[in-house]
């Protein structure tokens, strides 16, 4: 498989010891290779070094996990303790996992399918240098967008209901001056809604607030 | 109150239990009955799940019945400061209090628990396993054996969804016996018949295009449900028929078949679950709704389905059906006919109208049981005269929504027969409107960039490519090309209007913008009882035409305030047919005649059939249940010994410490809306509730947890706030960790083999963990399938732990506010939804203005001050805006 040789540095690095491992098969937007050098199972870029672990084989050698953890305690920046759910009784030997990777510092991710599993060795390559704008806060500017978001975050207000008030009333302003009977006439607005709305606009932010001194 | 009520109250009283009633036999009576008990003397009651209606109620009986106001009802609410609230509890008394508040004051030992006389628990159906109402039942029966507990409810249908729900609900009231009133009990059905009835039916046919209109749309809720089944084989299709459809809760019986994968669900089928909603809606819209009202809707619906360029979006498959199109055709043809429509010929000519535009002439098809009304109203007229010697009676329509209180009242006020005045200024308002939601309309999609030729590389629009592949009858019913036929003419229609009627418009409309939506702004609606309508002038004063909405609590009131002779059921009404059978069973000397109103083979007489049939099929189920129901309740619990041996690797030494006290949590106040509070305090942990700025659990000094459900966290990684929310946790904690909490119905698996692409894509779920694990490789994650499971895995982490320290957690980034601040989540996400302000400024926002009422009425130069000079802008302009105007029009008018 020549192939998977192509550009080292921008691969897979695979201990020869999970060469026959069933995820590599999932494995087809990456390359990878096999290294003698690395300590992990895999490593996907300079900092992350990922333990591969089966529930199955956790349940025929219950203390192999914990030697893994431990030898590899400060080898990486990330350190991912991947675990393949492969069975249905699950839960003691979750509880047991999920505090293990927490006291030894790892990182812990679940996969139910071996695809799955491959794509989250592929993706920690594939994301390694990419920097989280993707996933921060971000100003949404267009205006209907924004006002349907705003709105639809009191109960059983939906989108449509968002643009019958926007055109029946003009703007937020005076949607919330809108009298009762005005919202009430509105299609598509129970007394529930209505009352739900006009009750939002009056609560105070916070509950309790001591008066300013 | 008639026998069966007192022996429900002898009973209720007798022994501890859920007491479970038909509507409508008087059940909000029997409550005020029995908190009166309490009302002297010195105990210490409380009263939960009340609505504040029913609160406002309750004391008005309570003061008619003599209860002086010394001991009336107490409300203790957010507001009521702590220290004021321990007094409240001391002093004793009747309390109405938020679950939450008292399971906060509960946990914090504001409350002498040991002392509490009894708790009564209205509306019971909607306690559930591991809310709050259990929570605080849990510690009241730690503390206290000897106190009360009396659930009440008339929603016994409620109570049969589910696994053994009657079960369920008793072992989360702590309770063992269960009270069963349905209306066919010997006793009740004994005392309700004794008395002569006088009802009239009257079954109004439908007219011939509401006909159409209700056969298509019904044909659109087969198609959609059967493409619902087509793409979600494991929905239970028994459950699911056009029939249940109808009836109001069918959307959350699909819901709750998908909910355990809901997480999974593709969003086409999510789409679907919500046209069937917006369908259903339609359909019990055609005839509550005037002609207008209803087609206005209908394009809204429309214009929020219309896809804007640049944007994918995915359009409900109805408006694409040929039963679709003739629905809304038809729909349009009860308002108006334009020219090209074969019937145009058919109509007069409309009266010349500046804002109705020529080609189109008004048809405003009134609704059939108007005219019925009407007839009645005359036969009443005459009747009276006859019977009560001219005296006059009182006469009481009843309604389901306050919107036909004023269409009634403006039909029957105007005595003009042939087109009715206000329909025609409500079409006034519906051309003037229409202008509005197009312009909205275009702006929006004005305002997007240009798609990004990118993004749709390779990609057919997304219905195309569903019709090429499944052979499904959506599918097959459009054919190719019409894809976007519908709402083409939708905008072809509209922009012909607006183009006849745009320089007026302009205006008009120059600063003063008025509401001109499809609703009656120019006149003022009222309802009440003091209504003299003017077409009855010739009937003395004292008879009056009262027009209320069902309300089930208030409706016996209504009826013991009014005393009507006549009562016209506009709408049908099951739990109303009961409170008048009462009400005469109660006053048997008053001569009351009932008028029933239904239309004949439609969707409100198959609902209204469905909800007696729900009712009576619930209690045979109940009574099935309470025969065969075994139900052990737990031992006193003895307080559970913690012999817990910590050995703390993580302090130098190892030292071990033995102890016996429960392990502490420390969670924040937000969190009590999740059922992981109850779970822990029943696993034997001490919960300290908090407001904390960071995190949601704080297992020790070093440990925070920020909890998400799966729908949770992919909403917050849409928003950002997830990715904020690790920051700070990094920041102010050695171990930051995310707990990613499945539900315990639904499937435990973050997403479904078909979802995966070939290729990694970035907005994949996947992708996005990813990310966040390489932007903090600091953060732990706990995956959990249940919320149950989450306890044992805090208890597993506690071991080894530390205790938390409230006093430093609460402190943790905020800024000096103390931890005792309770804050209202929805007011809170709308304003941090809002441009200009941000993750850093809300703050600010919410110490200085009280809601969001004010907000909106400050001046630009105290937003800026606030917040500052660009971000003030933005969130001004986002206020004051007009959804109509583009950008530039906005500050020309600066």
């Amino acid at each position: 498989r020549s192939n998977y040789k192509r550009a080292s540095g921008n691969t897979i690095l695979v201990k020869p010891t999970q060469q026959k491992n069933p995820i590599l098969k999932h494995i087809h937007n990456i390359p990878w290779e096999p290294s003698d050098y690395i300590k992990a199972d895999f490593v996907a870029g300079q900092t992350t070094g990922i333990v591969y672990l089966s529930l199955r084989y956790h349940r025929l050698y219950p203390t192999y996990i914990y030697d893994r953890l431990q030898e590899l305690q400060h080898a990486y920046v990330c350190r991912i303790l991947l675990v393949y759910v492969d069975t249905d009784a699950h839960h003691a030997s979750l509880q047991e996992i999920n505090r293990a990777a927490i006291l030894s510092d790892f990182t812990l991710m679940l996969a139910w399918s071996l695809e799955e599993a491959g794509r989250y060795l592929e993706s920690y390559r594939w994301l390694q240098n990419k920097t989280p704008d993707f996933i921060r806060e971000k100003v949404q500017d267009e205006y209907l967008a924004k006002m349907t978001d705003c709105l639809t975050s009191i109960k059983s207000v939906n989108k449509t209901d968002v643009l019958t008030l926007l055109s029946t009333f003009g703007c937020l302003k005076n949607i919330v001056d809108a009298k009762t009977e005005a919202l009430a006439m509105c299609p598509g607005f129970g007394e529930q809604k209505v009352k739900r709305l006009q009750q939002v606009w009056k609560q105070p932010f916070l509950a309790n607030k001591k008066p300013k001194n | 109150m008639l026998e069966f009520q007192k022996q429900i109250l002898t009973d209720v009283v007798a022994e501890d239990g859920l007491l479970i009633t038909s509507t409508g036999l008087g059940l909000f009576d029997i409550l005020c009955s029995f908190t009166k008990l309490y009302t002297e003397g010195n105990h210490l009651v409380l009263l939960l799940n009340t609505l504040p209606e029913q609160e406002q109620l309750l004391q008005e009986q309570l003061i008619t019945q003599g209860v002086s106001t010394r001991n009336l009802v107490r409300r203790i609410e957010y507001n009521t400061p702590a220290e004021k609230r321990c007094g409240m509890y001391r002093e004793g008394g009747v309390f109405s209090i938020t679950t939450r508040i008292l399971a906060v004051d509960m946990l914090l030992e504001r409350v002498p628990t040991a002392l509490i006389n009894g708790i009564i628990v209205y509306n019971a159906h909607r306690v559930k396993p591991n809310s709050m109402e259990e929570l605080i039942l849990r510690i009241y029966r730690d503390h206290n054996q000897e106190g009360f507990i009396k659930a009440f409810s008339d929603q016994p249908q409620q109570f049969v969804t589910g696994f053994a729900p009657l079960q369920t609900t008793l072992k989360s009231l702590f309770l063992r016996k269960v009270h069963l009133w349905p209306r066919f009990h010997v006793l009740v059905a004994e005392n309700l018949s004794q008395t002569n009835s006088d009802v009239i039916e009257l079954r109004q046919p439908l007219t011939e295009s509401l006909e159409t209109i209700q056969q298509s749309l019904c044909q659109c809720m087969d198609e959609t449900l059967s493409e619902l089944r087509r793409s979600n084989p494991t929905i239970d299709v028994a459950e699911i028929k056009v029939e249940n459809s109808f009836f109001k809760s069918f959307d959350l019986i699909v819901r709750r078949q998908l909910d355990p994968i809901w997480h999974r669900v593709s969003p086409a089928s999510k789409q679907l679950v919500g046209d069937l909603k917006i369908l259903r809606q339609l359909l019990s819209y055609l005839t509550t709704y005037d002609c207008v009202s209803f087609y206005s809707f209908i394009e809204t619906v429309i214009a929020a389905n219309t896809p804007q360029e640049g944007r994918q979006m995915r359009q409900s498959q109805w408006l694409f059906l040929e039963s679709g199109n003739r629905a809304i055709e038809t729909a349009r043809k009860r308002l108006y006919v334009k020219k090209g429509d074969p019937e145009f010929d058919q109509f007069p000519d409309s009266a010349p109208d500046s804002n109705i535009p020529a080609h189109i002439k008004l048809v405003l098809e009134e609704q059939p049981k108007w005219h019925l009304l009407k007839n009645i109203l005359k036969e009443i007229e005459r009747d009276i005269l006859d019977l009560n010697y001219g005296e006059g009676a009182p006469v009481l329509i009843m309604v389901t929504e306050k919107r036909t209180c004023s269409q009634l009242k403006s039909y029957i006020a105007s005595s003009d027969e042939s087109h009715q005045p206000f329909l025609s200024r409500l079409a006034h308002n519906f051309f003037k409107w229409r202008v509005n939601i197009h312009k909205i309309q275009t702006n929006a999609s004005k305002e997007t960039p240009p798609p990004v030729p990118a993004s749709n590389r390779g990609r057919a629009p997304p219905n195309k490519r569903r019709r090429v592949r499944g052979g499904s009858a959506v599918a097959a019913a459009s054919g190719p090309g019409r894809s976007s036929t519908l709402a083409e003419t939708f905008k072809e229609d509209v922009i012909e209007t607006v183009s006849l009627l745009d320089i007026e418009y302009d205006e008009e409309d120059d600063d003063t913008f008025k509401a001109v939506g499809p609703l009656p702004d120019e006149y003022e609606i009222k309802y009440g009882q003091d209504d003299i309508l003017p077409s009855f002038r010739e009937i003395p004063n004292n008879s009056l035409i009262t027009i209320q909405c069902y309300e089930d609590d208030t409706n016996e009131q209504t009826l013991r305030d009014v005393q009507p002779r006549i009562i016209i059921m506009f709408d049908p009404n099951p739990a109303f047919v009961r409170q008048i059978e009462v009400y005469r069973a109660s006053h048997p000397t008053i001569q009351v005649r009932v008028y029933f109103m239904l239309y004949e083979n439609s969707v409100e007489e198959q609902n209204y059939l469905t909800l007696i049939r729900k009712e009576k099929e619930s209690f045979e189920k109940l009574i099935h249940e309470k025969s065969i129901m075994a139900i052990t309740l737990p031992e006193k619990r003895k307080e559970r010994e913690f012999e817990i041996i910590r050995t703390s690797s993580r302090i130098a030494g190892g030292q071990i410490k033995t102890t016996t006290e429960r392990p502490v949590v420390i969670v924040d106040m937000r969190e009590f809306r999740s059922s992981l509070p109850p779970i822990l305090y029943a696993e034997g942990m001490k919960i300290l509730p908090c407001t904390l700025q960071v995190g949601d659990y704080i297992l020790s000094p070093d440990m925070c947890v920020e909890r998400k459900s799966i729908s949770d966290m992919i909403q917050s990684f849409a928003s950002g706030r997830l990715f904020t929310q690790c920051e700070s946790m990094s920041a102010h904690y050695k171990i930051p960790i995310l707990l990613i909490e499945f539900d315990q119905n639904k499937s435990f698996s973050l997403q479904s083999l078909s979802d995966m692409k070939d290729n990694i894509r970035i907005t994949d779920t996947s992708s996005k963990l990813v990310l966040l694990t390489l932007a903090f490789p600091k953060l732990r994650i706990i995956w959990s399938s249940s919320p149950n499971e989450t306890a044992k895995i805090f208890l597993e982490l506690k071991k080894t732990e530390d205790e938390p320290d409230s006093k430093k957690a609460t402190a943790i980034g905020a800024d000096g506010e103390d931890g005792d601040t309770i804050y209202n989540m929805t007011p809170q996400d709308i304003l941090r939804s809002m441009p200009g302000v941000t993750s850093i400024n809300y703050k600010l926002i919410m110490n200085q203005i009280q809601d969001l009422d004010e907000l909106m009425h400050l001046s630009q130069k105290r937003i800026n001050d606030m917040i500052g000079e660009e971000q003030g802008r933005k969130l001004y302009q986002f206020i004051h805006k007009k959804g109509n105007q583009t950008v530039s029009e906005t500050k020309l008018r600066k």
